[in-house]
């Protein structure tokens, strides 16, 4: 998986490159690989110490992965806890071959997957009421102006390029929340979390060319939905 | 048949659209990312929608992230402090590929649950069309039957070791005795709680039936769940382990990752339905013989 980055730069065209590096959650694979080994193999104490760093490493990455997915803030709390304890309750499954971004996000996958059933069943529709959307739109409005509650007196002050970028950013936000589910999951592993295709694969369960293919009609889609709004 | 201009730039536009994120993301095979690039220069359409994709990928990368909350952490610690199940998450059912796993995967992976809670009158039945030879099916088969009636009844050859209790809530004593003394090929082990004493002699209504109840009671053994355990009486080790203890309090013996351990049924029950990793299993018969 390579991209000529010269033959991108000459061209003028901005390529991304998305590397072990690059990705937001593998910060440090190799101490990763340090803590899971605490985790299942020190002593008490250091077992404790590991989870504790593991779980100020990737609350972060995990919560937003989970607020993209279900738009709901307590929910996400709850299965970003629910990862942890299931991290912690089969640390002796972890498979090494697999980095822990890739084991972490499928395990939020299976949290995710089990709350969509639960969902489904209690409301026969997952459609999002009135309040709901409205709540999640002023919680990333917030986000995105940095907390500033008043969106508009925070704009007065600000070029116009910033203006655009926060607006793209909120329209975004509304258009990957209306992703099916399974676009949806594969647009945030791939593009929010910057997994690679083969990790978004294993994370998801799916297989590479599925990713690919999600890939680019959520990216569609999204576009869509984007140009969209633009019109309104 | 021929294509004019126009239609073939369309069919070339078609032929690369679907790889366009996936150029932009950089994960096109080399070969593919030169045809791509090529038709890329000669195309103003596709470098305005490659140009599309582009701002929305760049745009998903710097979304906003939230803080956590601060005190998720503690939150977890308490909930697994505490034993408690994975929130109120509905059982996830296995797809049948994961039914697929060779053996040894699953016992390395996942590890053996064996689940005993039994009451001192009823017994479970597999049923004589049960596939032996299918052993998760058949533990979820049971799982699904003890959901409606209770009764369990498993066996553990491996006593002498701690049994570790990770949930036992309220209870910090457990009599244990040994059962079934007329069947000395079965050398049995209740388990059961002081509260239940008094149930057992009532339920014990023939004079024979009493006479065994208080034969069993004078031979239990009290022994305290302390230090998250009980270290079973070597006297009292046995194939069969059984509990019986009033309704709401059943009892789960269970190997997890190699090591036996005991446990509020309710709490693995939850437990179980919450891990899509830990498939209960029934291996009774291996244990039996």
């Amino acid at each position: 998986v390579t991209v000529n980055n010269s033959a991108a730069a000459a061209d003028g065209r901005e390529l991304r490159r998305l590397d072990k590096t690059d990705s937001v959650p593998k910060k440090n694979p190799s101490g990763d690989a340090a803590l899971i080994f605490a985790l299942r193999e020190g002593t008490p104490a250091e077992s404790e110490k590991a989870f504790e760093e593991l779980m100020t490493r990737w609350q972060t990455p995990l919560f937003n992965f989970f607020k993209r997915l279900v738009w709901d803030y307590a929910t996400a709390e709850d299965l970003t806890q629910e990862v942890f304890m299931r991290l912690y309750r089969h640390r002796a499954d972890y498979e090494p071959q697999a980095t822990l971004a890739t084991y972490l996000f499928r395990i939020g996958r299976n949290c995710w997957v089990d709350y969509l059933r639960r969902m489904r069943r209690e409301r026969k529709n997952m459609s999002l009421d009135e309040n709901g959307w409205e709540n999640h739109a002023n919680d990333e409005r917030n986000a995105i102006n940095g907390g500033n509650h008043d969106r508009w007196r925070s704009e007065r002050n600000e070029p116009a390029a910033e203006i655009s970028r926060k607006e793209l950013s909120e329209s975004l936000a509304r258009a990957i929340n209306s992703l099916s589910d399974e676009h949806r999951l594969v647009f945030v592993l791939s593009a929010v979390q910057g997994l690679s295709y083969e990790e978004t694969a294993a994370a998801a369960r799916i297989p590479v060319g599925t990713v690919k293919s999600r890939m680019h009609h959520a990216v569609k889609l999204l576009r869509k939905k984007l140009s969209k709004m633009d019109d309104v | 048949m021929t294509f004019d201009v126009k239609e073939t730039g369309k069919m070339n536009c078609l032929d690369f659209n679907d790889d366009l994120t996936a150029y932009a993301q950089g994960y096109l095979a080399e070969e593919r990312t030169v045809a791509v690039k090529n038709h890329l220069d000669a195309c103003a359409n596709c470098r305005a929608e490659l140009a599309e994709i582009n701002t929305i990928l760049e745009s998903a990368k710097t979304l906003p992230e939230t803080a956590t909350p601060s005190d998720l952490r503690d939150k977890v610690r308490q909930r697994l402090v505490a034993g408690e199940p994975i929130s109120a998450l509905k059982p996830t059912i296995l797809p049948s590929k994961h039914k697929h796993r060779s053996h040894s995967r699953y016992w390395l992976s996942a590890a053996a649950v064996v689940l005993l809670a039994v009451f001192l009158t009823t017994f479970i039945q597999t049923g004589p069309g049960a596939k032996k030879n299918n052993k998760e099916v058949l533990a979820m088969q049971l799982w699904k039957e003890r959901s409606v009636a209770p009764s369990w009844r498993g066996s553990l050859n491996k006593l002498g070791a701690k049994l570790e209790a990770p949930d036992f809530k309220d209870l910090k004593e457990l009599y244990l005795a040994p059962h079934a003394a007329d069947r000395p090929h079965e050398t049995c082990i209740y388990a059961f709680a002081e509260e239940d004493i008094q149930r057992l002699r009532k339920k014990a209504r023939k004079p024979e039936d009493k006479a065994k109840v208080e034969k069993m009671l004078s031979s239990a053994k009290k022994v305290t769940i302390e230090d998250g355990g009980i270290f079973l009486p070597e006297k009292l080790a046995g194939l069969c382990f059984h509990s019986d203890f009033a309704h709401k309090r059943r009892l789960a013996v269970l190997k997890l990752e190699g090591r036996w351990e005991i446990w509020d049924a309710s709490t693995l029950d939850n437990y179980l339905r919450t891990e899509p990793n830990l498939i209960p299993v029934d291996n009774r018969d291996a244990d039996m013989k």
